[in-house]
This record gives C-alpha cells, sequence and structure tokens, in this order.
C-alpha cells in the first residue's frame, strides 16, 4: 500500500515536466540585486552620515578663516556637501517595487540600476572635481598664495605636496570608478537585459 | 555566496525541483498557483542559503524552507505577492498520454484532491514521506519527533486510503 501510494505520488513528472527554463537567471539575478541593494544602501548612509558631519564643520569655517578665497573654498564644499546629500536622497527615492509583477519589477530594477551608473559616470564632475576645487580655494587662501609671486609659490612645499595629493586623489577617484563602472553594473545590466528580453518574449508567445 | 555552496545548491535544486513542485501542488488549488509557489519557493531558498550553516542536508534545510513557504502561502500571507515572480518562467510540458497514463492520472489526482484535504502539519509530513524521505529527515524539517512522525504517517495512511475509497 505504502509503495503503491509512493508511486502514484510520484508518478506526476510522467505527465507534468517543469522545465527550470529561467529560474537559475532569475536567482542569479534576484540575488545580485539584493546585494547591490544591500551594499548601496550601507554606501548611502556612509555618505549621508559624513555629509552631515562636514556640513557644520566648512559652514564654521566659512566664518572663521580670515581670507576671502578660503572662505569661498568653504562655502563651496558646504554646498557641495548639502548637493550629496540631496543626490543620494533623490537616488533612494527610486526604488524597485518588489510588490509589482516581475517584469516591471525587472524593468524598475533596470531604470535603478541605471540611474546609479549615469550617477556614476558623473561622478568625477559631480564629485570629485567640485570637492577638489573647495580644498584647493581653501589651500591657496590659507597659504595666502593669491598675494605671492610665482617664484614664491613653486619654493612652498606644501603647494607642491597639495599638488600632487589633489591630482592623485583625482586619478585614483577616475580609476576607482571605472573599475565599478565596468565590474559592477555593466555585468548586472546586461544580465538584467538578457533576462528581460526572455521574459517578454514569453509574453508576447502567450 | 561561496561559488561551490551555490554549485551545491544548483545541483541539489535541479534534483529535487519536481518533488518540491509536487510539495507545492499539495499546497495549493490548482497548477497555476503551484507554479507561483513553486517559484517563490525558489526564491526564499536562494535568499536563505547564506544562512546556510552544514548542520543538516542541504536536501533537508531547501524542504525545511519549502514546507515554511508553503505554510505561509497556506495562510495567505504570500499570496499577495504571488505575482511577485511570475510563473511565466515555468512551463508544465503536457505528454500525449496512454489508456494506462490515464488511469494513473486519475489516481494521482484523486491522492492529490485527499492531500489537499489533511491539515497544514498532515500535509507536510505525508507529502514529505511520499518523496521518500526518512522519519529522521521529516523529523528534522517539521520540528516533530521521529515517533510523532511515525504514528501521524500510519494514520495519514489510513485517512488517505479511506479518503480514496470515498472517491472512486
Amino acid at each position: 500500500m505504502e509503495n503503491e501510494l509512493r508511486a502514484i505520488w510520484q508518478s506526476s513528472p510522467n505527465h507534468e515536466r517543469i522545465k527550470f527554463k529561467k529560474s537559475r537567471l532569475i536567482l542569479e539575478l534576484q540575488s545580485i540585486l539584493n546585494s547591490f541593494e544591500r551594499t548601496t544602501r550601507y554606501w548611502d548612509l556612509i555618505e549621508i552620515g559624513v555629509a552631515l558631519t562636514m556640513i557644520p564643520l566648512f559652514g564654521y569655517q566659512v566664518f572663521r578663516l580670515p581670507s576671502f578665497v578660503a572662505k569661498l573654498g568653504a562655502l563651496l564644499i558646504t554646498v557641495w556637501l548639502v548637493f550629496v546629500i540631496s543626490n543620494v536622497i533623490k537616488l533612494k527615492k527610486i526604488k524597485p517595487c518588489k510588490e509589482d509583477a516581475y517584469l516591471d519589477y525587472l524593468k524598475q530594477s533596470k531604470q535603478y540600476l541605471e540611474n546609479h551608473k549615469r550617477f556614476s559616470d558623473k561622478l568625477m564632475s559631480r564629485y570629485v572635481i567640485p570637492c577638489l576645487i573647495g580644498v584647493a580655494l581653501i589651500t591657496i587662501g590659507k597659504l595666502d598664495l593669491m598675494t605671492k609671486s610665482l617664484q614664491e609659490i613653486v619654493q612652498i612645499r606644501l603647494v607642491w605636496i597639495s599638488l600632487f595629493l589633489f591630482t592623485g586623489i583625482g586619478i585614483l577617484a577616475y580609476i576607482l570608478n571605472r573599475r565599478v563602472l565596468n565590474k559592477e553594473f555593466k555585468p548586472k545590466l546586461k544580465k538584467l537585459d538578457v533576462l528581460l528580453r526572455l521574459m517578454e518574449m514569453d509574453q508576447d508567445e502567450n | 555566496m561561496k561559488e561551490d555552496l551555490e554549485n551545491a545548491f544548483l545541483s541539489t535544486l535541479e534534483q529535487s525541483q519536481e518533488k518540491i513542485f509536487r510539495v507545492c501542488v499539495s499546497y495549493t488549488k490548482n497548477t497555476q498557483d503551484a507554479k507561483d509557489l513553486f517559484q517563490e519557493v525558489l526564491v526564499n531558498i536562494w535568499k536563505a542559503l547564506p544562512n546556510f550553516k552544514g548542520d543538516a542536508l542541504l536536501s533537508t534545510y531547501i524542504y525545511r524552507i519549502t514546507i515554511n513557504v508553503c505554510l505561509r502561502f497556506q495562510k495567505n500571507l504570500i499570496k499577495g505577492r504571488s505575482r511577485f515572480i511570475s510563473a511565466n518562467n515555468i512551463t508544465i510540458e503536457h505528454v500525449e498520454s496512454t489508456a494506462d497514463d490515464a488511469q494513473n492520472e486519475k489516481k494521482l489526482m484523486l491522492l492529490r484532491s485527499c492531500v489537499r484535504g489533511l491539515n497544514d502539519v498532515d500535509k507536510a509530513v505525508i507529502t514529505l514521506f511520499l518523496e521518500e524521505l526518512s522519519y529522521r529527515e521529516i523529523s528534522l524539517i517539521t520540528g516533530l519527533k521521529e515517533n510523532t512522525v511515525a504514528v501521524r504517517i500510519k494514520r495519514i495512511k489510513k485517512k488517505l486510503l479511506d479518503c480514496i475509497k470515498e472517491k472512486l
């Protein structure tokens, strides 16, 4: 009796066969998207935390620093920090909704990734350069370089150190950014595209 | 997630996908719901995989999650989200049936309908038993004692036979 029950129960694969068609891709992508969301949430919190701490510090420098150029640098950084927070909040607003139909969820995920990719694309112009300009202005103001001749400026060791440091940070930021774009965004978007295409083909067939 | 664990998971899943699907069938009213539930189970297993500590067999772990998701589905906890993973990616292939197949299919449908009529715990116990899991594995998955599992199975088998006889 026991064996007969088991035989009947397990007879289903003879006429119902599940095709594991895109499940593997779906699962892989789900894991990728989950980990991306987790990482993004973590970095967003760090960015907002750092920016919120730095705003009062640089805001205070606007009043404290005697040089106009340094004040301008501190102001630029304060405004830039506010811009960073608003950008993070804006990016966080558009999140894929897991309650929607899967195809819509995939489309929203694609949009979400593309927004982050676009943000990374503009990282140099929106993040690194304004920050470096602000710090450079503060350095110029602090060292009172505006009142010095070129011969005097090139003899100041701190000027060279700052120049190399800023250029180094800029290049490093650029390289890291390209790496993130190529290793993080492009493969994820490619996988998402493949799955979207397959799902849309299925929908058309149905 | 470690690559070897991921591969072990995918291979275990490929081996037991039909078994998992059969468990899902007993917790749903129709094949469409079963397909949705099956996909939901897969996603939940995938998400839970990093928490797998290796203290049980991977297949036991997979069944435990399957039963949990099925029970949540049964209690309408995830029904609203069942469209999250569309069943479009799973297809059920229908093959021409012979007279024998038709007879077997009738028996299968009868058995499924009787299993569906059981309570949640009995349903979990009997589906795992019908998938040839040992009492120990069933006990690990359901949290019941091995003796309790044995007694329950005996009782459920009788219930199922009575149900089948009644419907025949």
